[in-house]
C-alpha cells in the first residue's frame, strides 16, 4: 500500500509540475486569432468611449444579426452600441457586462434569446482566444470561484492546443491567424457592433421539423426555479441601472416562423413568467418579432440583412410609441426625442 | 456523478481511503462503505430514484431467499416470474410506455380510429436498463440452481449498486460479482496499478476522443440536410468513434475503479473495430450485454440448435430485443435488425466462430485478407450506428440517402461554430493515435495491460504524456456519457 501511495503521489507531482511548466512556457504566448467572439473587442471600445446618453442593445446572437443601428441612430439621433454578441455566454454575463458599462442617461434595450441559461462552459472556451472578457465583467468573474479555478486551467490547456493548431495552420498556409469563417469573424461587425459580413447572403435556414424545439435552448426544459434564478439577475440589474440614472427596456427576441409555431406553447409560458417576474418595462410580445423562414440567414434567430432592417423599423416602431423611455421626464434633450426617419 | 468530473475526482480518493485504511479487514464494514458509497453516487444525480434501487434490492433479496428454500416447481416458477415481472415492469414503465402508447396510437389510426394517447411525462432514471438486467440475472441463476441465494442483505445490496459499474455497466453476473463481496478483500499492488492505467486510458477515450468526435458529430447530425454525402460520412465516422471511445472508455474507468477496490469485473470491449467480421465484432462489444442476451435469451429459445428457420428467428429475436433494450424507437428496432442482417450470413454459412483468436496474431501488421475483412466490418458498422445516432428510423434513411446521392466525392466541408477546420484535423489525428496505441495491446484485455516488460522511465513517460495529451486535448465541453441514456 505504501508504495502504491508513495508512486501516485509522485505521479501527481510530475504531473503538476509538467503543468506549471507548460504553464509559465506559455504564459508569453499570444494567442492570434480572428474569432467571431473577438469581436467584444470593439463593442467594449465603443462602450468605454462614447458618452452617455447611448442606445445600449445587450443580449444574444440575435441582436448581433439582426439589428441595424444606423437605422436606430438615426431615428433618434443618439449613438447606439450594439453590444450583444453571443447568447452562449450566459445570462449572468451578460447581465454582469451590461450592468458594469451602463452610465447616467443611457437606454438600454435588454433583449435576451429565449431559454436563460449559464454560459460557464463556453466562456472557458473563450478564455484563451480572448483574456480580455475578465475585464469587461468583473463582478462575474471575482464572484465565480470554481470558474476562477477551471477557466485558469483552461486558458492555458486551451493555449496549447490553439498554439498548435495556429502553428500548424501557418506552417501549411503562411497566414496568421485561426480563421474560423468569413462569417463568423472577429471583423464581422460595423462600427456599432452590428455584424454585417452576412448581409448579403441568402438564407441556409431549414424549416423547423418535429424536433426542432428549443431543448437546447432551455425554453421548455428549464424549471420554475432556474428562470427564478436569471429573473431575480434582471430584476437587480434594473435596480442599478436606475441607481445610476439608466432606463432599462426589455424585448423578447426575433425567431423564425416555423420555430415559433413548434415553439408557441413553451414560448408562451416563459412570456407569461417573465411578464410575471420581472420588473422591468416590456416593449414587445414574443410575437413582434417572428418573420419568415426565409428572413433567416443560418439560425431561427440570426436574420439576413432584410430581415434585420425590418426587425429594426419594428423596433424603432415599439420604442417611438414606449412613452416610459422617451418622454419629458428624461434627461435626453427634447429635440432627440422620438424623431424617426422612416 | 459523472467519471472525469472534479466531483468523482474528490469522491474517489476519499472512499478509496476511508476502504483501505477505516474498514480495512473487515468485510462488513467494507461492504456497508461501499454500499453509503455508491448510493450518494448515485443520488448525487437524483436521490429520488434511490428509492427504485433500494425497492428492487429488497424484493430480489427476497424472493432469492424463497427461491432458496425446497419449494415446488410452480411456487418457484412464480415466484422467478414475479422478479422478472418487477422488474420488467419498471423499466417497462419508464422506458417504453410511451413508446408503446404513441405506437399503439398510430397503428389505430391507419384504420381510421385516431386518439391521442396519454403520455407519462417523466425522466428515465439512470441505468435503469442496467442493474434491473443485473438484478434479472440473480434471481435467474438461484432460480437455476447455478448460484445459492445470498442472505447477507448488505453484500446484496452492494452487489446491485455497486457505484463503479452502476449506471453503465459492464452488467455483471451475480454469480461472478456477488462472490467477491463475501471473500475478504486485500489489498493488491498489481491490481491496483492495473486499474489506474485502465482508468487513464478510458478517460483518454471519454473525454479526448468521444467529447471531441461529439463536437463533429453532433453538428452534422443536426444539420444532416446542409452537408454533402462526403460531409455525412464523416460525421457516421465520427460518431463511431464517439460511440466506442465513449462507451469503451466508460467500461475502462468502472473496470478500473473496480480494481480498485479487489473487484474483478467482466471485459466489456476488446478492440471490436479490429474485427474480421460480425461474429467477432459481437464477441468484442458491449460482451456483458451480448453474453447476458445469449445466456438469458438466445439458449433458452433453442440458439442454433434447431432449424434453420428456428435459427434465423432466434439471431432476429435476441438482435432486435437488445436494439429495443437500447432505446424505445424504431431507429433501434432497426438497428438491431440491421445486425442481425450482417451476422446471418455467418450463422447459416457457420462461419460465425471462424475468427475466434486476434487479428495479426503472429505479426505485427494483418494479412491483405484480414485488413480487408476489418475494414468491410468497420464500413457496415458505420452504416448501423447512423441508425443508433438518428432521432427517428426516417432521419436515419434520409442521412443514408443524403450520403450516396449528396455529392459522396467531393472535398467534405465541415463548420462547427467555434471551431476551425485544423481542429478537426487535430481530433482525426487523435483517433489515429487511438487506433495505434490500440492495435499495439489488440491481444491484450485493455491499453496499457502488461505494459510492466517496458522499461521504468518509458512506461512513466507514457503515463504522463497520455495524462498531458488529456490535459490538452480534452474537449471543452463535456458530454454525458451515451450510454447513461440506457
Amino acid at each position: 500500500m505504501r508504495k502504491f501511495i508513495f508512486k501516485v503521489l509522485t505521479f501527481c507531482i510530475l504531473f503538476f509540475s509538467s503543468l506549471v511548466v507548460i504553464s509559465v512556457i506559455y504564459e508569453n504566448i499570444e494567442i492570434e486569432s480572428n474569432d467571431y467572439i473577438k469581436g467584444m473587442i470593439k463593442k467594449h471600445q465603443l462602450l468605454d468611449s462614447i458618452p452617455s446618453p447611448r442606445i445600449i442593445i445587450a443580449g444574444g446572437s440575435n441582436n448581433a444579426f439582426g439589428i441595424n443601428s444606423r437605422l436606430i441612430e438615426e431615428a433618434f439621433e443618439l449613438p447606439v452600441i450594439n453590444l450583444s454578441i453571443h447568447a452562449g455566454l450566459g445570462t449572468p454575463f451578460i447581465i454582469e457586462e451590461i450592468q458594469q458599462g451602463v452610465r447616467n442617461n443611457d437606454i438600454v434595450i435588454l433583449s435576451l434569446e429565449y431559454g436563460l441559461r449559464d454560459g460557464d462552459k463556453f466562456i472557458k472556451k473563450v478564455l484563451p482566444i480572448l483574456p480580455e472578457i475578465k475585464g469587461y465583467a468583473k463582478n462575474y468573474f471575482d464572484s465565480n470561484f470554481l470558474l476562477n479555478i477551471q477557466s485558469n486551467v483552461d486558458h492555458v490547456s486551451g493555449k496549447i492546443l490553439q498554439h498548435l493548431i495556429m502553428t500548424l495552420k501557418n506552417s501549411l498556409s503562411q497566414s496568421n491567424g485561426i480563421e474560423v469563417s468569413e462569417i463568423y469573424h472577429m471583423n464581422a461587425f460595423n462600427k456599432y457592433g452590428d455584424v454585417v459580413a452576412h448581409i448579403h447572403e441568402k438564407s441556409k435556414l431549414k424549416k423547423a421539423q418535429k424536433n426542432d424545439d428549443l431543448k437546447d435552448n432551455s425554453v421548455n426544459d428549464n424549471t420554475e426555479i432556474e428562470n427564478d434564478k436569471y429573473f431575480k439577475l434582471i430584476n437587480n440589474f434594473k435596480e442599478v441601472a436606475d441607481s445610476k440614472g439608466a432606463n432599462v427596456i426589455f424585448m423578447f427576441p426575433t425567431m423564425a416562423e416555423s420555430y415559433y409555431e413548434i415553439n408557441s406553447e413553451g414560448l408562451k409560458m416563459y412570456a407569461e413568467d417573465i411578464k410575471k417576474k420581472v420588473n422591468i418595462d416590456i416593449g414587445n410580445d414574443t410575437r413582434s418579432f417572428v418573420y419568415k423562414d426565409s428572413l433567416y440567414y443560418d439560425t431561427p434567430s440570426h436574420l439576413t440583412g432584410i430581415g434585420r432592417d425590418l426587425r429594426t423599423i419594428d423596433l424603432i416602431k415599439l420604442l417611438k410609441k414606449n412613452t416610459l423611455l422617451f418622454n419629458d421626464d428624461n434627461d435626453i434633450p427634447s429635440n432627440k426625442k422620438i424623431n424617426i426617419v422612416d | 456523478m459523472l467519471f472525469g468530473s472534479l466531483e468523482f475526482a474528490i469522491f474517489l480518493p476519499i472512499v478509496f481511503v476511508l476502504y483501505w485504511f477505516v474498514t480495512n479487514k473487515n468485510l462488513r464494514h467494507q461492504n456497508i462503505l461501499l454500499l453509503l458509497a455508491s448510493y450518494f453516487f448515485y443520488g448525487w444525480w437524483d436521490w429520488r430514484f434511490l428509492s427504485l434501487i433500494v425497492f428492487s434490492t429488497c424484493i430480489d433479496y427476497l424472493i432469492g431467499i424463497y427461491l432458496g428454500i425446497d419449494l415446488d416447481n410452480r411456487k418457484r416458477k412464480f415466484l422467478l416470474l414475479s422478479s422478472i415481472a418487477m422488474n420488467i415492469g419498471f423499466l417497462g414503465l419508464f422506458k417504453y410506455y410511451n413508446f408503446f402508447a404513441e405506437s399503439f396510437a398510430q397503428a389505430f389510426s391507419l384504420f381510421g380510429a385516431s386518439f391521442e394517447p396519454y403520455r407519462l411525462n417523466i425522466i428515465l432514471p439512470v441505468g435503469i436498463s442496467f442493474y434491473t438486467f443485473q438484478t434479472l440475472s440473480y434471481s435467474i441463476d438461484v432460480y437455476r440452481k447455478k448460484l445459492k441465494p445470498t442472505k447477507d442483505f448488505i453484500a446484496f445490496a452492494a452487489f446491485v449498486s455497486f457505484f463503479p459499474q452502476l449506471v453503465a455497466g459492464p452488467i455483471e453476473r451475480a454469480a461472478n460479482l456477488l462472490p467477491q463481496f463475501h471473500k475478504p478483500r486485500v489489498f493488491s499492488y498489481d491490481e491496483a496499478s492495473d486499474g489506474l492505467k485502465q482508468i487513464l486510458w478510458g478517460l483518454f477515450k471519454k473525454i479526448v476522443i468521444a467529447d471531441n468526435c461529439a463536437v463533429y458529430a453532433n453538428a452534422i447530425f443536426d444539420n444532416s440536410d446542409n452537408y454533402s454525402g462526403s460531409s455525412l460520412l464523416i460525421g457516421a465516422i465520427f460518431f463511431t468513434f464517439q460511440i466506442y471511445g465513449d462507451f469503451s472508455g466508460y467500461s475502462d474507468i468502472a473496470i478500473g475503479t473496480a480494481k480498485l477496490f479487489r473487484f474483478k469485473l467482466m471485459q466489456n470491449f476488446a478492440f471490436p473495430y479490429f474485427s474480421r467480421d460480425f461474429g467477432e465484432f459481437w464477441r468484442r462489444w458491449h460482451i456483458s450485454l451480448s453474453t447476458w442476451f445469449r445466456d438469458y435469451l438466445y439458449i433458452p429459445l433453442g440458439g442454433s440448435r434447431g432449424s434453420k428457420l428456428l435459427s434465423i428467428r432466434n439471431v432476429f429475436i435476441i438482435f432486435i430485443v437488445s436494439g429495443f433494450w437500447h432505446g424505445a424507437s424504431w431507429n433501434f428496432i432497426a438497428w438491431g435488425a440491421l445486425n442481425a442482417a450482417y451476422f446471418l450470413p455467418l450463422l447459416l454459412l457457420k462461419k460465425n466462430r471462424k475468427n475466434l483468436n486476434t487479428i495479426a496474431e503472429n505479426s505485427f501488421f494483418p494479412s491483405l485478407k484480414e485488413l480487408i475483412g476489418m475494414l468491410t466490418t468497420f464500413s457496415l458498422t458505420v452504416i448501423a450506428w447512423i441508425f443508433f445516432r438518428a432521432e427517428s428510423l426516417f432521419e436515419a434513411l434520409n442521412f443514408i440517402s443524403n450520403i450516396f446521392c449528396k455529392a459522396l466525392f467531393s472535398f467534405p466541408m465541415v463548420e462547427v461554430l467555434g471551431q476551425s477546420k485544423l481542429q478537426m484535423g487535430v481530433v482525426i489525428v487523435l483517433i489515429i493515435f487511438l487506433i495505434i496505441v490500440e492495435w499495439i495491446f489488440r491481444k491484450e484485455r485493455f491499453a496499457f495491460d502488461n505494459i510492466s516488460k517496458v522499461k521504468p522511465f518509458f512506461r512513466w513517460s507514457i503515463y504522463l504524456g497520455v495524462s498531458i495529451l488529456i490535459f490538452i486535448f480534452r474537449a471543452s465541453e463535456k458530454q454525458d456519457f451515451i450510454y447513461f441514456q440506457f
